[in-house]
């Protein structure tokens, strides 16, 4: 009986343009959405909502982000959530190097990311912290609600 | 004259896999890092330190907004100076109502924007605090302004202190 030797050459290329291009806008698509500015926010911190609190426009020229757990804890220039002690120090500073750079603290605006459940006391104290460092405009942040 | 004859490939084939890689690694970061966070607005204010200073030609009104809080921290109750008051949240939009007929009265008499102390109870919690500058905001919902187009200067120099005895 003879042998038959069949020698066949399978390949077998699909073709990826189509695929490829989905991943491209994908990427786009991320990559627009994508604010680095937001990744500091801490996600723990449940903000109180408001119809009224405006999104910035524009960040303002020397941002101080100062923000604060339920617990009156605060978290800035740092790693972890501190006392307000600790960060006083740390806005001394802050205000020291803002005056060294010929500005005027007052123009800083100290952004207060607090959580809605923190109690009233803690809010006011830093805020008289900063205002004895000589900060005097602030912005109280919020979760921005849609309108009824 | 001899003519060289050199047979090249009719089709090149680049080996995608590298970049493939590459883009699916990409992908993935970005799929892993997003989070649609809910858009944030501020509240813009000029709080100085020390006593309250005379804006404008004419001396200004103090108002003082009393907020108490029960034992949660909710807010219990609210008065603007001796006069109108309130229970609970519900009944904020009062206050929103007397401040903006207050204001009309300022304004008609030409005298200069009020400044307004917020005294809360310590355990008050921070969101009804931002509740009442919302109210005394003076502006309703949807609207980038008050009634009558003027801005709400006075609610951006108000400031907030210890209730006595709280």
């Amino acid at each position: 009986m003879p042998k038959l030797e069949s020698k066949i050459d399978v390949s077998a290329e699909g073709d990826m343009t189509s695929m490829i291009d989905m991943t491209f806008q994908l990427i786009a698509f991320f990559m627009i959405l994508i604010n680095f500015a937001d990744a500091e926010a801490n996600q723990d911190i449940k903000l109180p909502g408001s119809q009224l609190a405006v999104p910035p426009a524009a960040p303002p020229e020397d941002p101080i982000v100062v923000q604060m757990n339920r617990d009156g804890l605060i978290l800035y220039s740092a790693e972890e959530f501190q006392p307000l002690a600790f960060v006083k120090k740390r806005l001394i500073v802050k205000r020291d190097l803002l005056k060294k750079g010929g500005k005027n603290p007052q123009t800083a605006t100290v952004i207060i990311r607090a959580d809605k459940n923190v109690a009233t006391k803690f809010v006011r104290e830093m805020l008289e912290t900063c205002q004895e460092l000589g900060f005097e405009t602030f912005a109280f942040r919020a979760a921005a609600l849609k309108l009824d | 004259m001899s003519s060289s004859a050199t047979s090249l490939p009719g089709k090149i084939d680049i080996n995608m896999t590298p970049m493939i890689d590459v883009v699916f690694q990409l992908m993935a970061f970005f799929l892993m890092t997003f989070q649609v966070a809910a858009v944030e607005g501020d509240f813009h204010m000029r709080l100085p330190s020390g006593p309250r200073t005379e804006q404008g030609t004419g001396a200004s009104e103090l108002w003082q907004v009393r907020l108490t809080a029960d034992d949660d921290g909710n807010l219990s109750t609210w008065r603007l100076d001796a006069g109108t008051g309130g229970r609970g949240t519900a009944t904020l939009p009062l206050l929103r109502a007397e401040t903006a007929r207050r204001l009309a009265q300022c304004r008609a008499a030409g005298l200069a924007e009020p400044q307004v102390e917020l005294r809360c109870d310590d355990r008050l919690r921070y969101e009804h605090v931002l509740q009442a500058v919302e109210v005394l905001a003076g502006r309703q919902p949807g609207t980038g302004a008050e009634p009558d187009g003027r801005a709400g200067e006075y609610v951006r120099r108000l400031r907030i202190v210890r209730a006595d005895g709280g």
